[in-house]
């Protein structure tokens, strides 16, 4: 039906000015030929076409030009020569090449020759408006230098030259590449450029030609003539490359055919076509100039105003055909923008184009038979014509009614003939094909979807079975996966039709089960029919039966009922047949019986009767235990269900392994003929992750009966060894403390009937934090002995010999625990027992504290805290102890180890032996030392030595005490100028004088002069003789000052203040802090009477 | 009005009313999956500063007959309505998002029913007289429409 789908390949040409070029010999002059080529060749934005013509080529001959159009009628819009012809025939230019010197010795004759020849062109043009120009190919030797560009003679032979041959002077084009060219291209440029200006020129002059027109035009008969004259502005507009022009001329004409024309039945095709020319012109250049919304929105509204206007009823198909091929068009010129998206691609208007073809198929198929070539001769109406759109049978037709009625009725039968001859489904499939292409390339799958449905309909009306089953199978599982049964409901029956007219058995099979699957709402009818056949097939060797209408495949469906086994993949067919397996226990003891539960449910419309069950296992060995080839235990009716239990001993091999349900099959059918094998695989598994459960439960319907959801599914179980029949306990308080030999019991009854022999117990230490890989903080042993041996490590297992029966015995394990970490401890105790492997295993969770806390702190003699040490004079370290954890301690001893840096006083002995805390006690002891003379003022960070703590758990006094060592250190040191010692007794009697003694040290450099005063306060304390005096000291050594006093008072008194002040050198003063250091009471006692 | 009205749940179809017992439908509404989906990912996209109360998504395929229009709740269940092309071009979006707002409604008061089971089909008296409202109702009484008058439409369809 070529009348409707037409779309001239002209249409399609992208419009360039024609340009002629005359008298290039290109076979013979290289010249010529590399001029030829250069204009010749693909350039992007070229506005010009070139055609090669002979000197003599005769031009369209240009009609009369009416002045006016008073009482012309125009016989149609568009003929369908006329792109073509301003495309490639009439030109807006003709070049003529000819070689001519100016100093030729014959340029009189040449030139009389160039004369004629013009003269011949300019005949042939015929009064076409085209433009003649005349390029001279001259020796570039003779060429003017630049500075005689301009020189008058040649300039006055070249106006002489344009008047001979009568052409403007613009017209007279030089170019010097004789005998061979140099830089030939930058030539061409510039010749290109006078031709742009003369072809546009010409151009220009046509379209305002054409509008002149419109004055002369009336509204009534020139309706036509309204249309035709703004098209061929539109297209002399594009050739003249003034697209904007263009696009309003065709937007005019399209609107006014839209708005003014009348159209009718008799005209309605050659106003859809020439509106469908314009709408394509409109479109592609709106696509060009990257306005796609534009295009698509001009596009919708041509769609929307025609897609009503469906011409005669007996020619219905034709307005579909034409409809088809608009959306085509524009699909096509879509196709090229870069800019689609998912809701706006080429894709929808390929369907749309698709669709409108399967209406017109659909329409052919109702309306259109072929006829009898006696009839008449169809050829007749099926001509072309003078233009696009006409029937060729009322050429110039411009009336509304219709002449001659019989011709009429010839030539739609004539049509519809034609029509019937038509291919539908190849034009169908390949829109189909293109639509999705694009859909997939905008991933819109679920529409794909949709067009692989009309794209397999297709296939299975053209008879192209196997292509359609490719599709449907494809369709099908998709739809199953997203369980949209209703869109199965109307595939699967046209599937299944399609897989038996192609003789497919394992796509017939497939279908009818998919059509069999419960979910699936066809009528019972079609449902037991599918069943019977399947049933026939498997069972009987019969041929499936088939609705009348479809053409009986019998033949074919014979030689397919040999032997073949079909797989099918239970597990995407949920509802039709369901599985469930269930190892009843999570693990099982290598002594006792595995117990499997088979549960099948059966979605069959039919009763059915299987012939095999066959459960596969990830252990070959297992395999024959769970099968059944009962056909009795396999009759199920519609909606049964059954659970079918299987117990089997496992091996003693396979202690420690797992044993998984790989695979179940379910056999229909004797396994040595045609038979399906159901197999299911994944859906064995538990559901994977959280299931959205009703949050109602579902309760059992009756009695005896369990809900299939109900069911629980366990395909894995392990086989573990015997347990052991020991009792294992273990005694021990927890907390561990840090380093500490924890002490635990294990007690070990024997619960056998007999004694137990070469038993080991393991003990390991499990990391509870992972995080940690040094495995080497832990050490357990069997006896404190070993405690410090280098063998101990994180396990440690020794071997009873025998246990005796109903015996107990016991066992001490010491862990020692080097960091903070909680751990875990299992023991294990495991045996031989019957050839079996006997195990009992228990895991004990440690914490683990510090058993204590340590605080260290310095006083100087009067018990006054120091923050910083004073060289060379004695202090006081005070070191305190506490408990910190719930487990009372014993320190056993201490020991302080002052180093280099200290002296100590008097013999450092531990003061807190066996002293034994509880939670949050502590003990403290103090030390008097001094430390050595320094070499710098300040000295810091001084060590001052290593104090030991010998300690144990005080529950078990007999485990090793455990020394924890604590470095004494940070201790600043300054070195004091003055120091003062001072002597006094302990304490006096009253009223007898006592001696004091104050020893003034120079630690300086240099000699000190001092003034010392002792004040008497009050008379408790008298001072006898003179108090004041003044004391010379050298450096680094020292001065004794001694006072008498006498107590009166008894009791702890005030002692007379001792004041020290500098005289020499003046510059420096006595720190005050001096005085803390000085005794400023004594004890006073009764003094003995009898004495 | 509309022609269809579809409410599915990830991509099962829990109620479908048609004016016809068209094949169509069912391909259009499950095609329209892909541009939901495609659209809702890109509305929630993080950083995206759209109100996530509930989506009108407005016009999803540009079929030639019909025009399909998405709409998706906070807990993404899937609203669709297709309309005949000649009917509907006097709609305006706003129209829409009222009738999808009202329909909304009433899967929620459906849905707080204690005895419907979640992801199953719709089955209640009052969702389909809503659905049956917005199949009928005439173009004038839509931008009059509010939510807050559901019972006149029921009204309407019921006398």
């Amino acid at each position: 039906m070529a009348w409707a789908c037409i779309m001239p390949e002209e249409l399609s040409i992208v419009p360039r000015g024609l340009v002629c070029l005359a008298n290039l010999d290109t076979r013979h002059q290289a010249v010529h030929r590399s001029i030829w080529e250069l204009l010749d060749k693909e350039r992007a934005n070229v506005p010009l076409r070139y055609r090669l013509v002979d000197i003599d080529e005769q031009y369209p001959t240009s009609k009369a030009k009416r002045a006016t159009y008073e009482w012309y009628v125009p016989k149609g819009i568009l003929k369908t020569s006329w792109m073509h012809k301003h495309l490639h025939l009439v030109p807006s230019l003709v070049v003529i090449f000819f070689e001519l010197d100016w100093n030729d010795p014959l340029f009189k004759e040449k030139q009389t020759e160039l004369k004629n020849n013009i003269d011949l062109v300019r005949t042939n043009l015929d009064g076409r408006g085209a433009a003649i120009s005349v390029v001279l190919l001259q020796n570039k030797n003779s060429f003017p230098t630049v500075d005689d560009v301009y020189s008058s003679e040649r300039d006055q032979m070249a106006n002489t030259l344009c008047t001979y041959f009568d052409i403007p002077k613009r017209s007279l084009c030089v170019l010097p590449v004789l005998p061979q060219p140099d830089n030939l291209s930058a030539w061409i440029d510039r010749l290109e450029q006078t031709f742009i200006e003369s072809s546009q020129n010409y151009y220009m002059n046509e379209i305002r030609r054409v509008k002149k027109h419109k004055e002369t035009l009336n509204n009534i008969t020139h309706q036509l003539l309204h249309i035709r004259h703004q098209f061929k502005v539109g297209f002399f507009s594009e050739l003249k490359q003034d697209i904007p022009s263009a696009v309003k001329s065709y937007k005019n004409a399209y609107s006014y055919l839209i708005d003014n024309a009348r159209i009718h039945d008799t005209n309605i095709l050659e106003m859809k076509i020439i509106a469908g020319f314009l709408n394509y012109k409109i479109c592609r250049i709106s696509f060009e100039l990257s306005q796609p919304v534009e295009a698509i929105n001009h596009f919708r509204r041509h769609a929307d105003i025609f897609k009503s206007k469906t011409g005669p009823v007996d020619l219905a198909f034709e307005h579909k055909a034409w409809l088809s091929k608009q959306f085509q068009t524009f699909a096509d010129l879509f196709t090229r923008c870069p800019l689609a998206i998912q809701t706006q691609h080429p894709g929808f208007y390929y369907q749309e184009s698709a669709y409108q073809s399967m209406a017109r198929k659909q329409i052919a198929q109702t309306t259109c038979r072929r006829i009898e070539p006696t009839d008449f001769d169809p050829n007749e109406f099926l001509k072309p014509t003078e233009f696009y759109g006409q029937r060729p049978w009322r050429q110039h037709h411009q009336s509304m009614e219709i002449s001659d009625a019989q011709k009429e009725r010839e030539a739609i039968a004539a049509l519809r003939d034609a029509e019937s001859r038509v291919n539908h489904s190849e034009l169908i499939i390949s829109l189909l094909v293109q639509a999705i292409t694009h859909f997939k390339k905008h991933s819109s799958n679920r529409m794909k979807l949709y067009l692989m449905y009309n794209l397999a309909e297709e296939y299975a009306s053209s008879k192209d079975y196997d292509k359609a089953l490719n599709y449907y199978n494809h369709i099908v599982q998709a739809y199953r996966t997203e369980q949209w049964w209703p869109i199965l409901e109307a595939i699967l029956p046209s599937a299944l039709k399609c897989a038996y007219l192609s003789a497919n058995l394992q796509d017939w099979i497939r279908f009818s089960l998919e059509i069999l699957n419960p979910n699936i709402q066809l009528s019972s009818q079609i449902k037991n029919q599918t069943q019977t056949n399947l049933e026939n097939l498997i069972i009987k060797n019969l041929a499936p039966q088939v609705e009348p209408t479809v053409s009986a495949n019998d033949d074919k469906w014979k030689a397919l009922l040999n032997k073949q086994p079909i797989v099918i993949d239970a597990d995407t067919f949920k509802g039709l047949l369901e599985c469930k397996v269930y190892f009843t226990h999570d693990a099982v003891s290598v002594d006792c019986d595995i117990t499997l539960q088979v549960a099948l449910k059966n979605g069959f419309p039919l009763p059915i009767e299987f012939d095999q069950l066959l459960v596969y296992f990830n252990l070959k060995e297992y395999d024959d235990l769970a099968n059944v080839i009962d056909v009795e235990k396999l009759k199920f009716s519609p909606n049964e269900q059954r659970i079918l239990t299987f117990n089997f001993t496992p091996r003693g091999d396979h202690v420690q392994r797992t044993l998984e349900i790989t695979s179940v099959s379910l056999i229909y059918g004797k396994i040595n003929q045609t038979h399906i094998d159901f197999q299911w695989r994944t859906s064995l598994q538990p559901n994977p992750s959280f299931q959205q459960g009703p949050l109602t439960p579902k309760w059992q319907i009756k009695a005896g009966h369990i809900l299939w959801e109900n069911l629980p599914i366990r395909r894995k179980t392990n086989v573990i060894m015997r347990a052991a029949e020991v009792q294992l306990t273990v005694e021990h308080q927890l907390p561990v403390l840090l380093y500490e030999s924890y002490p635990i019991k294990i007690h070990i009854k024997n619960c056998e009937n007999v004694d137990i022999q070469s038993a080991v117990l393991t003990c390991i230490c499990s990391n509870t934090d992972e995080n940690s890989s040094t495995s080497d903080d832990t050490f357990l042993f069997y006896a404190t002995a070993d405690s410090n041996s280098e063998t101990t490590t994180n396990i440690c297992s020794m071997t009873f010999k025998t246990i005796n029966k109903d015996t107990e015995i016991e066992q001490d394990l010491y862990i020692r625990c080097n960091n903070n970490r909680s751990r875990e401890i299992i023991i294990r105790l495991s045996y031989e027992r019957l050839n079996l492997h006997c195990m009992k295993e228990i895991l004990i969770p440690l914490t683990v504290v510090n058993p204590f806390s340590i605080q260290f702190q310095t006083m100087g003699m009067m018990m006054e805290p120091l923050a910083s040490l004073r060289a060379q004079e004695p202090f006081i370290l005070m070191i305190d102890t506490k408990c910190i954890s719930t487990i009372p301690i014993t320190i056993v001893s201490t020991n302080l180890k002052p180093s280099q840096f200290i002296i100590s006083e008097c013999a450092i002995e531990s003061q807190i032996n066996n002293t034994q805390l509880k939670q949050d006690e502590v003990v403290t002891e103090g030390f008097c030392l001094r430390t050595q003379p320094i070499a710098t003022p300040i000295v810091q960070n001084l060590l001052v030595g290593e104090y030991s703590l010998y300690w144990k758990r005080s529950s078990h006094p007999d485990i090793p005490k455990l020394c924890t060592t604590f470095s004494l250190s940070d201790f600043n040191v300054e070195q004091q100028q003055v120091y003062v010692e001072v002597s006094i007794p302990n304490n006096v009697p009253l009223q007898e004088p006592f001696q004091i003694n104050y020893r003034i040290h120079n630690r300086s450099n240099i000699v000190h002069e001092y003034k010392i005063n002792l004040e008497q306060i009050n008379l408790i304390v008298a001072v006898c003789g003179s108090t004041m005096t003044s004391l010379l000291v050298p450096p680094h050594s020292s001065s004794d000052v001694n006072y008498t006093l006498v107590a009166t008072l008894c009791g702890f008194v005030q002692l007379p203040k001792f004041k020290i002040s500098m005289i020499r050198p003046p510059t420096q003063e006595i720190d005050e802090s001096i005085d803390r250091t000085l005794p400023t009471h004594i004890f006073v006692v009764p003094s003995l009477k009898n004495s | 009005m509309a022609c269809c009205v579809a409410v599915l749940i990830k991509e099962n179809l829990i109620y479908l009313r048609r004016s016809t017992e068209e094949l169509k439908f069912l391909f259009l509404i499950h095609a329209s999956i892909d541009i939901l989906d495609d659209k809702v990912n890109q509305l929630t996209k993080p950083g995206g500063d759209r109100d996530t109360k509930d989506f009108y998504l407005g016009l999803l395929y540009p079929v030639e007959e019909y025009k399909i229009y998405g709409y998706v709740s906070p807990t993404r269940v899937k609203f669709i309505l297709i309309f005949e092309h000649s009917t509907s071009s006097s709609l305006k979006d706003s129209d829409i998002k009222l009738l999808f707002q009202r329909l909304h409604q009433a899967y929620i008061d459906c849905v707080s029913n204690p005895f419907y089971e979640p992801n199953t089909q719709l089955k209640s008296k009052r969702f389909e007289q809503v659905v049956t409202s917005l199949m009928v109702q005439q173009d004038s009484m839509t931008s009059s429409m509010t939510l807050s008058t559901p019972t006149v439409a029921i009204n309407t369809t019921t006398t």
